[in-house]
């Protein structure tokens, strides 16, 4: 041992660098665990709540016709495109736009996500095996794998009564939706949406959404009709 | 299954109930009258996959020639597809024969017995189990 | 040897603490989890997690012990049935309450299990229950649909206490009553060859019912790895509440303007209720 250890000063400095340097990486760890699919686990909230798919879309003319429609009917009182308004599913990639929290459960091949917005959840099987379907559904058939520290989720069989953001973007039931989820360095959840829809768009396009974690919330039972019947919207920011 | 007489309305559609899942859960059916049974055969205008009911709207022309426009209540999709209902089973300008049974208050509405295809193909309707003497 | 004043000591202590609650540090950098074994639920008795199916649908709850008050509204209930109206109640207005989901669930219940919580995930009345494994309810509680769940094994069965329950939906499609009293006790206990979960559901109101009294459910594996989908307030058509005998107020449709009349395709759009 040499003697400059036995300086208190040295010491006190050697410990408070050690433990500078645990907190730092501590935090770090706490924003992004080492193990991809924990730190998907829990509360997110989304940073932009305009609830847009925010890319510019790709439409073939007669997408661009529809949206048009919708966008000016989104003007007036009552927005028939627009299903969220009576309690109706929103589907996907919408729900994961919509201005409320979700929470991310990963257990026993499976990826969960329960949204704070009326009892809507998603299962992501990471079996491996290609979902069949009789019927589409608006959240459709996922499935999902690891690519890296990248989970990738492939979505299927969305049937076409939904809208893919709240600007009333359409999309076909033969869409697929493709989902790039990783939690960034920084902590935040990046989420890329890839539509592949050749019924409305001319190539396959990808918008970014990111989130933030909301570790003081709880996910709680959110009953939509209860909020109609008060004269509230059935969407958070939105008109009654 | 079948524990109770059918001693009143009520308690028919409850044995009912018993076999036909989704739809009835939602709502007591009351309001179709079972023991009638009405033939409808039109071309598909229109197909609703929805919950808690999907829908058929029929246009059948008469003997007199005119056209009337029946509303078809076909189950639930969950219900639907257990009893092999497809997202294409059928489709707009589908010629289709359909056995009935009708609403009590006498509008060109009812709910599907069983719903036969050009190429002979029959799809039930969730009243298509339900015998002729149901409801009384 | 080398030794440590107490401040260098206390600051190892708050290192030490800062290990223990970052244990991912201790560890290499693992790799990405290969995909994992399709969630059907192990050979652990104390294991709920996985896909189920309903064994059989009920519509009913059979010989409810009523109380006089109680059983003269469901009277009036099924005599409203009998004259044609259609019962209006929380479940066909799309707002069921937990323990009518337990006893007339339809389709498929997906389970995921951690050690701190069961979630059950149900297709058909769609809704998520949330149960904390050795929790406790609350002092104070806001009444709701789901009420607040608690759970712990006994044995090899899980037993599930609900309280703070809001009242406002009924058991069964026949529209038996519940007030905020209602308590309820289930007990979930999977079979030895891990194929079913036998489901007792205790219903305790006695604001209803003159004394606890029992239902008897089950659950299958399901050989599904999705669930379908049940949107119950996707197409409410007019149709719908022509004959409603509605059981509440608040069961009133909110979405008053239609297109469509009566045979043509209708639907029901919402806007503000007028006042």
């Amino acid at each position: 041992m040499t003697g400059a250890w036995r300086s208190p000063a040295l010491r006190a400095a050697a410990v408070l660098t050690l433990v500078l340097s645990a907190t730092a990486f501590a935090g770090a760890a706490r924003a992004r665990p080492q193990d991809p699919q924990a730190a998907l686990v829990g509360v997110w909230a989304p940073d932009n709540r305009s609830e847009t798919l925010l890319a510019a879309a790709p439409l073939t003319p007669e997408g661009a016709k529809l949206h048009a429609q919708r966008l000016a009917e989104s003007k007036r009182p009552d927005p028939q495109f627009d299903r969220t308004r009576w309690c109706a599913g929103a589907g996907l990639p919408r729900i994961m736009l919509m201005p409320y929290p979700f929470e991310i459960r990963a257990e026993r091949g499976y990826i969960a996500f329960l949204f704070g917005w009326y009892r809507w959840y998603r299962l992501v099987d990471l079996s491996g095996q290609e979902p069949e379907y009789a019927l589409p559904t608006s959240m459709g058939y996922s499935t999902g794998r690891w690519a890296g520290r990248t989970l990738e989720i492939s979505t299927v069989g969305l049937d076409d009564q939904t809208v893919l953001d709240a600007s009333g973007l359409p999309h076909s039931d033969g869409m697929k939706l493709t989902e790039q989820v990783r939690v960034l360095q920084s902590g935040h959840l990046e989420v890329r949406f890839t539509v592949d829809d050749p019924a409305f768009y001319t190539r396959p396009w990808t918008s970014v959404a990111t989130y933030h974690r909301a570790p003081g919330v709880t996910i709680r039972d959110d009953v939509c009709p209860d909020r109609i019947a008060r004269g509230e919207p059935a969407v958070a920011g939105k008109k009654p | 299954m079948l524990r109770r007489p059918f001693a009143t309305t009520a308690l028919a559609t409850a044995v009912l109930l018993t076999f036909a899942g989704a739809a009835f859960a939602h709502h007591s059916t009351s309001e179709f009258d079972y023991t009638k049974t009405v033939a409808v055969e039109g071309v598909i205008k229109e197909v609703q996959w929805t919950n808690p009911h999907s829908y058929l709207q029929i246009l059948s022309r008469g003997a007199d020639g005119a056209i009337t426009q029946w509303g078809v209540e076909i189950g639930a999709p969950a219900l639907n597809v257990k009893l092999g209902w497809r997202k294409d089973s059928v489709k707009i300008g589908d010629k289709v024969a359909m056995t009935l049974s009708p609403a009590r208050d006498g509008r060109n509405f009812g709910t599907l017995r069983v719903l036969t295809l050009e190429d002979g193909r029959k799809l039930n309707g969730i009243a298509a189990s339900f015998g002729q003497n149901a409801g009384q | 040897m080398v030794r440590f004043g107490k401040g260098a000591a206390a600051v190892a202590a708050l290192w030490l603490a800062l290990q223990s609650a970052a244990p991912a540090l201790a560890q290499p950098p693992t790799a990405p989890p290969a995909p994992a074994a399709h969630g059907r639920a192990p050979s652990e008795p104390r294991y709920l997690g996985g896909m189920w199916d309903s064994e059989r649908f009920f519509f009913q709850i059979e010989n409810a012990p009523l109380l006089p008050a109680a059983k003269a509204k469901v009277d009036g209930y099924r005599e409203a049935m009998r004259s044609g109206r259609i019962l209006s109640t929380a479940w066909t207005s799309c707002r069921p309450g937990g323990v009518s989901a337990m006893v007339m669930v339809m389709n498929s219940i997906m389970v995921l299990q951690s050690p701190t919580e069961v979630t059950l995930m149900v297709e058909e009345p769609r809704l998520v229950r949330r149960i904390r494994i050795d929790g406790k309810h609350p002092k104070t509680l806001t009444p709701s649909y789901l009420g607040d769940s608690i759970g712990h094994w006994e044995g090899d069965t899980l037993v599930i206490d609900t309280i703070g329950y809001n009242g406002d939906f009924e058991l069964d499609a026949y529209a038996l009553p519940t007030s905020r009293k209602l308590h309820t006790i289930e007990r979930l206990t999977k079979s030895a060859d891990g194929k079913r979960v036998d489901l007792q559901v205790t219903i305790d109101d006695p604001e209803n019912y003159s004394r606890p009294f029992t239902v008897a459910r089950g659950w299958k594996v399901s050989d599904q790895r999705h669930q379908f989908e049940y949107d119950c307030m996707e197409n409410p058509r007019e149709e719908e509440f022509a004959k409603a005998f509605y059981i509440k107020d608040l069961y009133r449709p909110t979405c008053i303007r239609y297109e469509g009349d009566g045979e043509t395709l209708s639907r029901i759009v919402c806007r503000k209720p007028e006042k």
